[in-house]
């Protein structure tokens, strides 16, 4: 799975925000709010990756967190993109 | 023809008389050259009647077709478009925003009902935003809302105000999400990658720059008083 293109990740004032630009704007008119880990696997999912990458991505990121706890985070972020369309698959 | 909006000298020709009219106080006749121009066609002035469905007259869509273009140029001259009501008190511009309907204008008549002669409306509801050396400065446009309030001027910002509804009048800083969210939802989204980088890059330095508050507010004169002393006591 990855991004659809489409969309940009900023910083703006303080906050990771992403917007939609050129065809996708007339689609998604909304604003995306990133915590560190939402921007941490946004990044990764600029790129096609599964779920397991993820998962292994984060472990290697993040020291202490268990391999379940990664997968639930990863399958909660996930989830909303897929929600809101984002996600090609 | 040659308009100075917001200190920048922009080329736009008109199909309708409308817009050429309402330009009229922005003519610009000096001697630099324009910094670029704005021609909208006619197809664009279809799409927006058959968008927007709402029985105001082609002159009017291209009007409006026009500053839409003109906002999305202007990005590179670090300007930055803001729905909100631009008002001046002493020198020092205060910028009212909110979902539409909500009452900005109507607050902003409360100012001036409040202050009087101190008032000045620099637009009260399409001005432009310009960063000029680390400061946000806001320029009246002719595109100045229902009631045609704008002055061709323009002053530093003091501050920003979200206004909401409220039973009491009671003011507060807003949250980092709160203005950021508002102030995106105001202004323009262009759909080009990198006018959207730089929209975001301005609103970001906006609200880096200028104390963004929220203001519940009732529809009372008071409320402007409320919304002045919140926004000028415990200066930094």
């Amino acid at each position: 799975m990855k991004i659809k293109d489409g969309f940009i990740l900023r910083q703006m004032n303080s906050m990771n925000i992403v917007v939609a630009v050129g065809d996708r704007a007339a689609e998604f008119n909304g604003l995306i709010t990133l915590n560190e880990t939402g921007m941490f696997l946004w990044n990764k999912l600029v790129n096609d990756i599964d779920e397991q990458g993820l998962v292994d991505a984060v472990l290697r990121e993040y020291n202490g967190v268990s391999e379940d706890k990664a997968r639930e985070d990863v399958v909660k972020f996930t989830e909303k993109l897929r929600q809101a369309d984002i996600l090609d698959e | 023809m040659n308009y100075k909006v917001a200190d920048i000298i922009v080329d736009i020709e008109f199909n309708y008389k409308y817009g050429v009219k309402r330009m009229s106080d922005y003519r610009y006749e000096g001697d630099r050259p324009s910094d670029f121009s704005v021609r909208v066609t006619q197809q664009e002035i279809e799409e927006s009647m058959k968008r927007c469905n709402d029985n105001f007259p082609a002159s009017y869509h291209e009007w409006m077709c026009v500053y839409r273009s003109l906002c999305i140029k202007a990005l590179d001259y670090d300007c930055l478009f803001m729905h909100c009501s631009a008002v001046c008190l002493d020198s020092q511009a205060y910028l009212f925003i909110a979902a539409s309907g909500t009452g900005k204008s109507t607050h902003a008549s409360f100012w001036r009902e409040r202050f009087g002669e101190r008032v000045v409306m620099i637009n009260d509801d399409k001005p432009l935003l310009r960063y000029v050396d680390g400061k946000f400065y806001v320029y009246g446009t002719p595109w100045d809302g229902k009631h045609h309030l704008s002055t061709n001027t323009r002053a530093p910002v003091k501050a920003l105000c979200i206004l909401y509804r409220n039973d009491e009048n009671v003011i507060e800083r807003a949250s980092v999400g709160e203005a950021n969210f508002m102030i995106l939802n105001q202004t323009v989204r262009p759909e080009n990658a990198e006018k959207m980088e730089k929209t975001l890059y301005l609103a970001g330095k906006l609200l880096e720059s200028e104390p963004c508050y929220k203001l519940g507010c009732n529809m009372s004169v008071q409320a402007a008083e409320v919304a002045y002393k919140g926004m000028n006591e415990n200066e930094d």
